[in-house]
């Protein structure tokens, strides 16, 4: 009953490193409508930047900051060169665009930095600790710990600042936004920047656990279930939808994995996603779109 | 002077739809001006025209010119409109339906460079137009009645301090009571502020008792024009109101929203 | 600038749901086709056949079932080789345990087996719209992928799903040369090609394509949306499982589960995006174009930039050319390559005017 509840509890926690992933694309998609495909590809791009310049002599902080602000000028490109030019484009065509996006960056990543797999020390070790008497990786605990006050911090922008209130409006009407003076190329700078740094953090955590390589892209299909879980659109819902899937494929693994020879880790997420699809088209926290003739 | 000056413009939709078929008409300074016809006539694209943000719509101006305060702006860009004192107010409203009613107001201060005690300065201010909004400016918008959503529409738009406000149909859906109520804030916001403003409505009965004075619009075109008084009293108009020719092309509301991979088989 | 295209007019129904609106066209159709049959098998050599022509005529016939569902139907998929896998997997274990069964009608059967999974699969589309569904396909994507790898019976109990085909073997005549092969895939993609440009200009063509601009209004007038969704899965999926047998058997000769990745489904979709879709020519373009692209590229940094670039970062190359020309496309020219085509051609049947 104990090794239930710890599995319960590593694949809760793991889940919250998928939410992390999920929030960057959930930010984008809130603003600007855009399934930002090429999410994976800033983890990666962000986590091959940072592990290249640790390699290389920088100290941790600054090489933390000049991959921030790497993430910022990343943003500002995708802003002039792509999203600028396919404005009123239907969302399929942004989609792809996204998909043309994650090949660029992918390229130029490995490009720039090499193919091989690079080790990213956090100084957390993943040694266990004893938590009401459960056991409990350290690492585990402090990627949640660092995912809970990202989200904090990200609410508290959402809600307390001004630009926080322009990205909610145009998140609710961007027309309305519009209307009033707001600069849409400045907003969906401020969103894929935002992005980028949540990417950036899901990346160094993720870099961490499993090492900093070209596999780190795929993480962005671990995102989908979360998201489809969770709603497209809001945030709560990739906190909730990553816990659940988390959850769900820990114990799927232990528990129905041996039935059906292993490896389902794969494609479980996805069949209970669908599964929660025919239930709620939605998401538990998306929006249901309303269909106009 | 003129505020507006609106000359010989012609607009298109998705390259299909022509909307605007030389429009020409002026807004003198510190007036209200109606524009009046019936669904589909080209009220709607002549005020997003003037205000930019036909683009948004997949439209775009194909002749003419637009002159605000003597300079051309029309191809300009939205927000710098609205920095300059243009405003619109959108048809149906458009609240921002998760914000709350002050929050939207705030928004409409977003083109301007407020500090947080000059925000609670001109908030009291529109609160002062629109005393039913202080109640409810906790309240999410998506919430709040018909009515209500219409002066937290309008309310937005004057915290931008706007010298010309373009309302998009301000009595579409609402009760008489309280289309009257809208009207009276617009006459007294125009008689005391001096804010110009050019209405595009359907309800040219009610329109043309606020207005000074009024064009109508058919088929893209403007049909007629004159004082509200001259307008009142001629039959065309009445016609008009009632559901004359209204066999224009639907280039009002709805866009047919065709994708982009539309290519024959 | 060749011909005039004036006086060519429909009298009746049936004359105006003709393929070819204009006799050229169908005339032109014709030659390029006698070229395909008569005269390339007679000129062309071993390379071009098994490296080129063949992989660009399957990966054609892939894009037409992909677009069917994309650009006729509307529906999202990048689940592409998952259908394929099957069709190829189907076509397998047919052609193995089954003997006596011709070898075209493997093919056939791994298209309807694929056709099955493809209505399965399109059952969520009832509820599901949008990004959601894309979802969906991807979630298929990596099911199909892992159950070939996972249930042995599928490869006859090799280790790792991978299998090798038998000899190409149709009425008694072996096609396993290199020009038997490009004969092989031309006679199938052909006819099924004649069947899309049958079926877009059907009823049932512009059923998908009510279904694709609003769905709701077309419920209202009377097409069963859901139904017809489905079909449009299962014909897409059709033409994806006998892509996929062709590929297996034609191109690769040997294949696992990896030849049907993710990556595969990208490529597809790249060849629709390309190419246009909701254009069956498209299909061609877009294939050729996603083929040669990576062989001219090749070319170019061995001979042009001879030793400066490796393979390695050649590949890296390759994926920053491929992702910038997909977003070139996107925004120059969302139609894709078709319709710059149509578009060439318009410009040549006025010129020496520029335009009416």
């Amino acid at each position: 009953m104990a090794y239930a509840f710890e599995t319960l509890v590593s694949g809760l926690l793991a889940g919250v490193m998928y939410s992390m992933v999920a929030i960057g694309f959930v930010l984008i998609y809130k603003a600007s409508g855009v399934f930002n495909f090429a999410q994976g590809a800033m983890v990666l791009f962000s986590a091959l930047t940072f592990v290249s310049l640790t390699e290389r002599g920088v100290p941790f902080v600054y090489a933390l900051a000049l991959t921030a602000a790497a993430m910022i000028v990343v943003a500002i490109l995708i802003e002039r060169f792509v999203l600028r030019r396919l404005v009123n484009r239907s969302p399929i065509t942004l989609f792809m665009a996204t998909l043309g996006l994650s090949y660029i960056l992918e390229g130029v990543a490995q490009a720039f930095w090499g193919a091989d797999v690079h080790g990213l020390e956090l100084g957390i070790n993943d040694i266990p600790v004893s938590v009401l008497g459960i056991q409990l990786s350290r690492f585990d605990l402090f990627a949640s710990t660092t995912a809970a006050v990202l989200v904090v911090l990200l609410s508290l922008f959402a809600s307390k600042t001004r630009l926080g209130l322009s990205l909610r409006a145009v998140a609710d009407d961007p027309v309305a936004a519009l209307s009033l003076g707001v600069r849409l190329p400045k907003i969906w700078r401020v969103v894929w920047t935002l992005a980028g740094l949540v990417g950036l953090i899901a990346g160094l955590l993720w870099g961490a656990r499993s090492g900093v390589q070209f596999s780190l892209t795929l993480v962005v299909l671990k995102a989908m279930p979360v998201l489809i879980v969770g709603g497209f659109d809001s945030i709560g819902g990739a906190i909730v939808g990553g816990l659940i899937v988390g959850a769900s494929e820990k114990l799927a693994e232990v528990y129905i994995g041996p039935f059906v020879g292993g490896g389902i880790e794969n494609w479980f997420p996805y069949a209970l996603a669908v599964g929660f699809l025919l239930l709620r088209p939605a998401g538990l926290f998306g929006d249901h779109a309303i269909e106009r003739v | 002077m003129d505020i507006l000056r609106i000359e010989d413009v012609e607009a298109i939709y998705g390259n299909a739809i022509l909307a605007l078929r030389g429009i020409s008409l002026a807004v003198g300074e510190g007036s209200v001006v109606a524009l009046l016809g019936a669904n589909g006539a080209g009220k709607s694209t002549t005020l997003k025209a003037v205000s930019s943000l036909l683009r948004a719509d997949l439209g775009e101006i194909t002749r003419g010119k637009i002159l605000y305060r003597d300079k051309d702006i029309t191809s300009a860009d939205p927000a710098d409109l609205v920095a300059a004192g243009l405003v619109q107010v959108l048809e149906g409203r458009h609240c921002f339906p998760h914000l709350t009613v002050e929050e939207n107001l705030v928004m409409g201060a977003v083109s301007r460079a407020v500090s947080r005690r000059e925000l609670a300065t001109e908030l009291d201010r529109i609160y002062a137009v629109f005393p039913r909004l202080r109640d409810r400016r906790r309240s999410k918008a998506g919430y709040t009645s018909g009515g209500e959503q219409q002066m937290v529409a309008i309310g937005r738009a004057l915290m931008a301090r706007p010298i010309l406000v373009l309302l998009d149909e301000p009595s579409m859906g609402l009760a008489p009571q309280v289309v009257e109520e809208i009207f009276e804030i617009v006459r007294s916001l125009n008689r005391q502020d001096g804010v110009s403003f050019l209405v595009a409505e359907q309800n040219a009965a009610v329109a043309l008792e606020y207005v000074d004075h009024g064009y109508v619009i058919e088929n893209g075109r403007v049909a007629s024009s004159g004082s509200a008084d001259s307008l009142r009293a001629r039959d065309d108009v009445q016609s008009l109101y009632l559901g004359g020719d209204s066999s224009s092309a639907e280039a009002g509301h709805r866009r047919p929203r065709r994708p982009e991979f539309a290519l024959d088989p | 600038m060749l011909y005039s295209e004036a006086g060519q007019f429909s009298s009746s129904y049936a004359s105006d749901a003709r393929l070819f609106r204009l006799r050229q066209e169908a005339v032109e159709v014709i030659v390029v086709v006698a070229v395909a049959f008569g005269v390339v098998p007679f000129v062309g050599d071993d390379y071009w056949f098994t490296a080129i022509l063949v992989p660009f005529l399957i990966l054609s016939l892939a894009g037409i079932g992909l677009n069917l569902l994309m650009g006729y139907a509307g529906q999202l998929s990048v689940g592409t080789a998952a259908f394929m896998a099957t069709g190829a997997y189907t076509a397998y274990n047919v052609q193995v345990r089954l003997p006596g069964v011709p070898l075209l009608v493997s093919f056939a059967l791994g298209g309807l087996a694929a056709a099955v999974l493809g209505a399965i699969a399109g059952v969520p589309s009832g509820r599901i719209k949008g990004f959601y569904l894309v979802v969906c396909t991807l979630a298929l994507q990596f099911f199909v992928e892992w159950v070939f790898t996972r249930f042995r019976f599928f490869s006859k109990d090799n280790a790792s799903g991978l299998v090798s085909v038998p000899p190409l073997v149709v009425l008694g005549h072996d096609f396993t040369t290199p020009r038997g092969r490009y004969l092989l895939t031309l006679v199938v993609v052909s006819v099924l090609t004649w069947v899309a440009m049958n079926i877009a200009k059907s009823e049932l063509g512009r059923r998908f394509m009510a279904v694709r601009d609003m769905d709701t209004a077309a419920a209202v007038i009377g097409i069963p949306v859901l139904r017809t969704k489905l079909l449009a899965f299962a014909i897409s999926s059709f033409y994806c499982g006998v892509a996929g047998a062709l590929w297996g058997f034609v191109y690769l000769g040997t294949f696992d589960p990896r030849a049907w990745d993710l990556s595969r489904s990208f490529q597809v979709l790249f060849i629709v995006i390309l190419g246009g879709m909701g254009s069956i020519f498209g299909n061609f373009l877009g294939a050729a174009f996603m083929l040669l692209l990576p062989i001219l590229m090749s070319h170019v940094a061995s001979s042009l930039l001879a030793g400066m670039v490796d393979q390695g970062s050649l590949e890296n190359y390759k994926k920053i050319v491929f992702g910038v020309l997909i977003i070139f496309f996107l925004i120059k020219e969302p139609l894709g390559l078709a319709k710059i085509w149509r578009s060439l051609r318009e410009r040549a049947s006025v010129w020496p005017l520029r335009h009416w």
